[in-house]
């Protein structure tokens, strides 16, 4: 008998393709919005530099729970024409683009308020298309 | 409202509001998903003639 090391564990197909399956999201690291240089303001506006379009997420706010969703690195793919489009209009290549989202605080008329955040990002590239997902409060 | 934005609005275009959360409009938008925008970025054509939800 003796099974031998290794017996039972089934490391399926992708293995022996010699390719991993992409995992469905994959974790990055927390960034923050930092603080503006008045000690006085309360609050952080970010540019999308793409629109021109400003939100305005807290000072000091950390964007956490960062994860890839969809594009380079995860299973989901982005759509063709969403990748194509942020390569020509922003820059660097579609297939590098990545749909991300994370948890950060904004100011919703003069209250902070946590949201889930959606944004595109490539590396090289700026975060892009900044869009509020839903209130978590 | 605005300027017209790659997956984001574009403008003149009319978009139905799905609901009223926090003041913000969910709507989708011109990337086919549905998002929350601030409600300066419209003109209301038609207001809510109650089927809207609306939740704080």
């Amino acid at each position: 008998m003796g099974g031998g090391c290794g017996a039972g564990l089934d490391f399926g197909a992708s293995y022996g393709s010699g390719r991993l399956p992409l995992p469905e999201a994959l974790s990055e690291k927390e960034w923050r919005i930092g603080r503006s240089l008045s000690a006085a303001a309360l609050n952080y506006n970010v540019k999308d530099p793409d629109t021109g379009k400003v939100y305005r997420f807290l000072e000091g706010t950390t964007i956490h729970n960062v994860q890839v969703f969809a594009g380079k690195g995860v299973r989901n793919k982005l759509d063709p024409k969403v990748a194509h489009g942020l390569s020509t209009q922003i820059g660097g290549k579609p297939r590098d683009w990545k749909h991300v989202k994370g948890i950060g605080t904004l100011d919703v008329n003069g209250r902070p308020v946590d949201a889930e955040i959606h944004w595109f990002e490539a590396a090289g590239q700026p975060k892009v298309k900044f869009k509020v997902k839903r209130w978590l409060q | 409202m605005g300027e017209t934005s790659f997956l984001e609005l574009t403008h003149g275009k009319e978009y139905d509001v799905l609901s009223i959360e926090k003041g913000w409009y969910r709507i989708v938008d011109d990337s086919g998903e549905d998002y929350l925008y601030p409600p300066d970025e419209f003109a209301v054509i038609e207001g809510n003639d109650g089927t809207v939800p609306v939740s704080d």
